[in-house]
């Protein structure tokens, strides 16, 4: 018990460690959507631009002496999770077509070949005559009241 | 005040179970990933050494009459679980229908297998209840592996009731006011998703299709698979410990065989050195690691059915 309790313990001071970044970033999308459902469809770009701009500190034109030394830092961790949600929603949105109903990531419908639904009737019609077959040949099998 | 106390004695379990279910409820509610993320990383690898324990226990020490049966379970375990591993190589969705497909076939061959055992078993529903489920399956592959990802840690409670079931336990009249309790917890969590805005439209359609990302799915899994670990690695030990059935002598494939008893000691501490790699993995690379459990996972899913079958 004791050594649970550690191992817990552990756990919940290295937690923010364990926290996946794919759960990071799914997080940020979805707080994206929610944020941008109330602001107007055509201001929705430029508020986007605008919060990636708050979030990237522009290039400096010159490297400077501590530039050089974040850099190999910098690489080695992985991009914040705003700034990749902000940057895919506007990769996304740049192209001419803008549907109000984006399916979000990870909303995959496999697509279904028409002869999946024949398919899917003919086992639930299989069950189904079987299922009468069973009654009525129970039927047959029990006996009947003598008149 | 005697008939007082009874009454609160008889509710008592009802109660504590209530509140239990409620807190974990609100705790995953408040921390989904979190919670998620440690119930992974530090109860995944202990709970399969449990059930491992639990699966040797169960098997019988003499196969004789049940060769065909056990034959079966090992080559579906194997041909399912291998080709599960290959799904993701194919594109589409056939792949999943036809994997889907063998598995209900599978587990209806294995309870035809059992039927036969014992004339009680009759079961005329059987053949024409798989046929349904295949043809739904087929129109709907996503509502069946939904119901798989979610039916998978319900099945453990099925086996802890048929457990107490056939041990006689006291216990058992306590196991229908824990079932009850589990949807209380349930509606807490949902109810705590919706304060913090993540029970709309848009987390419903996510959580049907299964999204990782979404904190419905997320969270309602992490319920019930926190529900799971807990009867693998509480529960069913504590059982076997109060029916004397914990040491491993007394397993009946293990007690009149010291090679097989050997055996399943190296099986066991393969497990146990699994569960640290994991913890390791974990901690290394939380992602890469998650990412192999679940791809290995599915074997010791689909190892439950011929065991659940046969406490049918």
């Amino acid at each position: 018990m004791l050594a649970v309790l550690c191992l817990l313990a552990t756990g919940s001071v290295l937690a923010d460690e364990y926290v996946p970044y794919e759960y990071q970033v799914e997080q940020q999308r979805s707080l994206l959507e929610r944020e941008l459902a109330k602001i107007p469809a055509e201001q929705r770009a430029d508020h986007v631009r605008r919060q990636l701009n708050a979030l990237q500190p522009p290039a400096p034109s010159t490297p400077s002496a501590d530039s050089k030394i974040a850099r190999p830092v910098q690489s080695a961790l992985r991009p914040d999770p705003r700034i990749v949600v902000l940057k895919e929603w506007l990769q996304n949105h740049q192209s001419p077509i803008s549907t109000p109903t984006v399916r979000p990531e990870g909303f995959t419908v496999p697509p279904t070949g028409d002869w999946n639904y024949p398919i899917a009737l003919v086992f639930v019609a299989a069950g189904a005559l079987l299922a009468v077959r069973r009654r009525l040949a129970r039927d047959e099998a029990r006996p009947r009241p003598s008149q | 005040m005697n008939a007082l106390l009874g009454g609160f004695r008889s509710l008592s379990p009802a109660l504590l179970a209530v509140l239990a279910m409620s807190l974990l409820g609100m705790a995953i509610a408040s921390a989904p990933v979190l919670l998620a993320t440690l119930s992974v990383a530090f109860l995944a690898g202990p709970h399969n050494l449990m059930e491992a324990r639990y699966l040797l226990s169960r098997l019988p020490g003499r196969v004789g009459k049940l060769r065909p049966y056990f034959l079966l379970s090992l080559y579906g375990v194997l041909t399912l679980g291998l080709t599960s591993v290959a799904l993701p190589f194919f594109s589409g969705s056939l792949g999943l229908r036809v994997w889907n497909t063998i598995l209900i076939g599978w587990v209806t061959a294995l309870a035809m297998l059992r039927r036969r055992e014992n004339p009680r078993r009759d079961w005329p529903w059987l053949e024409p209840v798989a046929l349904a489920l295949t043809g739904w399956m087929w129109a709907y592959p996503g509502a069946f592996t939904l119901l798989l990802v979610f039916g998978h840690p319900i099945l453990a409670l099925v086996i802890l009731g048929k457990e107490l079931h056939t041990f006689r336990r006291p216990e058992r009249h306590i196991y229908q006011q824990l079932m009850a309790a589990v949807p209380v917890g349930l509606v807490v969590l949902l109810y705590g998703l919706h304060l913090r805005g993540w029970a709309g439209p848009d987390e419903i359609r996510s959580f049907l299709t299964l999204s990782s990302g979404s904190p419905l799915f997320l969270a309602a899994h992490t319920y019930f698979e926190l529900l799971h670990y807990a009867v693998w690695i509480g529960a069913l030990p504590l059982l076997a410990s109060a029916t004397r059935r914990q040491k491993l002598e007394l397993f009946p494939a293990l007690k009149k065989s010291s090679q097989r008893l050997l055996a399943a000691r190296l099986l066991l501490a393969l497990g146990l050195v699994i569960a640290g790699l994991l913890w390791w993995g974990f901690t290394a690379d939380f992602e890469t690691t998650r990412d192999l459990y679940f791809r290995i996972a599915i074997f010791h899913v689909l190892v439950e059915f011929p065991f659940l079958v046969r406490l049918l």
